[in-house]
């Protein structure tokens, strides 16, 4: 070592490995440290966990029957899967919950947005009063919403029959029918503001000139709604129901406190199912294998939303 | 014209205040349920306005048996590491990326995103043995790591969307004057990125206020509840306590509310820059 000491001409000709390793950490110079605790934070909490339960939903095991061990079991909990007519209808459901939830949740906050485009007077106050379902934590909603639902004594209940629509009260968590569309409503109740807000930013985006030349030109407003607002508005709203169909599929903090899947199993979505499999049956094979399904969807959807997003952003 | 324009305007706020009517509905249930006593609630047909106002269910929420009081400790506890975690590490990352060039970056953008679209529940089964094999089972420390593996995103997504929108020039001018990068971040970025990273830490704490799905499979120890889990103690064997439920729901709330009202402004513009133009 001592022997090959470099002469100080060399060295600023040629940095040591140690200087290049510096600069490569350097703040100045290079992201690494700004972006190494979040990594590592991820990497050990989402990364890991991930991977887990991929080798979960290979194995046997069922947590309150130790005596049958865990045992590998490769792909026997992805077959029980798909054969299953549990999770079949699961998937079911969580496709028609999904698509009815966000057809509610776009309709109504477009036609919101809609309505508060242009200033007026008293928009504020709308647009405040609007956003309260959204400051509602979900798990204190859905529990407004059973009390209001309530079989014998909800206001639901005493407004329909005051209004001579019903006659006597409806268990509307109770049938499955009803209950399937009733938390389908709540969680639009609970999705509406936001599709309303991201849709108003979006309508704000829309140059004024465009409607100005529109006016000059004579359109009728039901013109330039199609050929002015839609067109422009086209990439916002389908990032912004792309991206709530994803979250309406996630949803567990609606259904859980109002029917908890029930009634026999109507409203059980894929997500409500595998925490019943996982922490009612405690059967973590088969929970982990219908978690890595729920995952592979999901990763789908992100990849193609990503996709979109950098074609029309 | 004036005659059709009022008329329009007539028809708008009729639309609007028939939509208020019915998202609104069942605000007035909970507020109207939150100041009637309990023997009053069991009635056929339902009343529409209390025949006595008592602020006696908040009164048994907060300091009766029910130790709601330790629940908003517990929740606030454990948002307030999330939302500090999520904005440390989030902004950071969100610098780092928005500020440098490099291969991984895409990459890295899309698994933030990515992130926004899990469900917890496809991490519970195995978050559920990791913390139980490190003995975090029943402890603050689960609920807040699970809950900012998914925060973190979040709030790096929300942080870059921001950035991304604050001119580099300044921080070159700075560097320029011999600033080095670090401490133009300090004096350059950090005040101009205040009101991005106030947004991003009131979503990541509303969020934890939020959450259910972790505290539930992690806490059985019902001193440890926050507020979602600690709702249900108002639930009898064969009674519901409607009253103090909804007395408790808008106790939950009221945080959430002020904290999103000071932000509406700032939260907005970032959601549409952060979320939506990637």
């Amino acid at each position: 070592m001592t022997t090959e000491r470099t002469p100080a001409r060399s060295l600023s000709r040629r940095p040591s490995r140690w200087a290049v390793v510096r600069r490569a950490l350097h703040p100045d110079h290079s992201p690494v440290l700004y972006l190494l605790p979040a990594v590592l934070f991820l990497l050990l909490f989402l990364a890991y966990p991930i991977l887990k339960v991929l080798v979960e939903s290979l194995y046997a095991d069922i947590l309150i029957r130790p005596d049958l061990g865990r045992t590998f079991a490769g792909l026997r909990n992805y077959g029980r899967l798909f054969t299953d007519p549990g999770v079949l209808r699961a998937l079911r459901i969580t496709v028609l919950w999904t698509l009815t939830s966000v057809a509610g949740k776009t309709l109504v906050g477009f036609a919101a947005a809609l309505l508060l485009q242009h200033p007026f007077r008293g928009r504020r106050i709308y647009m405040t009063l609007l956003m309260i379902p959204w400051v509602t934590p979900v798990v204190v909603a859905a529990i407004a919403w059973r009390w209001v639902l309530d079989g014998q004594f909800g206001q639901l209940n005493g407004l329909l029959s005051a209004l001579g629509i019903i006659h006597q009260p409806v268990s509307w968590l109770g049938q499955q029918g009803t209950a399937f569309v009733a938390t389908a409503v709540v969680d639009m109740w609970v999705g509406i503001p936001f599709m309303a807000m991201v849709l108003m930013a979006g309508l704000q985006a829309v140059p004024n000139e465009l409607y100005e030349a529109g006016r000059i030109d004579g359109a009728t407003s039901t013109q330039m709604f199609s050929f002015i607002t839609l067109p422009m508005i086209r990439p916002i709203l389908l990032v912004a129901t792309l991206l709530s169909s994803v979250w309406t599929f996630n949803s567990f903090q609606v259904i859980w406190p109002l029917t908890r899947g029930g009634p026999a199993g109507a409203t059980t979505t894929l997500v409500v199912r595998t925490f019943t499999t996982a922490f009612g049956s405690f059967d973590f094979g088969l929970a982990g294998a219908l978690a890595t399904f729920v995952f592979v969807l999901l990763m789908a959807v992100s990849y193609g939303y990503w996709r979109l997003l950098q074609r029309t952003g | 014209m004036t005659a059709r324009r009022n008329l329009a305007l007539a028809a708008k706020h009729l639309a609007l205040i028939a939509l208020l009517v019915v998202m609104l509905f069942p605000v007035y249930v909970m507020l109207k349920t939150s100041v009637t006593a309990f023997d009053q609630l069991f009635g056929w047909p339902p009343s529409w306005w209390p025949k006595a106002w008592s602020l006696a269910n908040y009164r048994d929420v907060l300091v009766g048996g029910y130790h709601f009081g330790r629940a908003y400790l517990n929740s606030t506890i454990i948002a307030l590491t999330t939302a500090a975690l999520s904005i440390v590490f989030g902004f950071l990352a969100a610098y780092g990326l928005s500020r440098f060039r490099f291969r991984a970056r895409q990459s890295l953008l899309f698994v933030a995103l990515a992130t926004q679209m899990f469900s917890p529940v496809v991490l519970i089964v195995s978050f559920y043995r990791i913390m139980r094999g490190y003995h975090l089972l029943n402890t603050y420390a689960a609920v807040i790591l699970a809950e900012s593996a998914l925060a973190i995103p979040i709030a790096l997504w929300l942080l870059h969307g921001y950035l991304e929108s604050i001119p580099v020039d300044l921080e070159e001018a700075a560097m320029i004057d011999g600033c080095s990068r670090l401490s133009s971040l300090r004096h350059v970025i950090l005040p101009l990125a205040a009101p991005g990273i106030a947004m991003a830490g009131i979503y990541t704490f509303i969020y934890a206020w939020n959450a259910l799905i972790f505290p539930l499979v992690f806490l059985s120890q019902s001193q440890l509840y926050p507020i979602p889990l600690a709702m249900s103690r108002f639930v009898g064997q064969n009674v519901v306590y409607w009253n103090l439920l909804m007395a408790g729901g808008i106790l939950a709330t009221v945080p959430v509310a002020l904290l999103f009202s000071a932000i509406q402004g700032v939260f907005v513009r970032g959601i549409t820059a952060g979320a939506l133009k990637g």
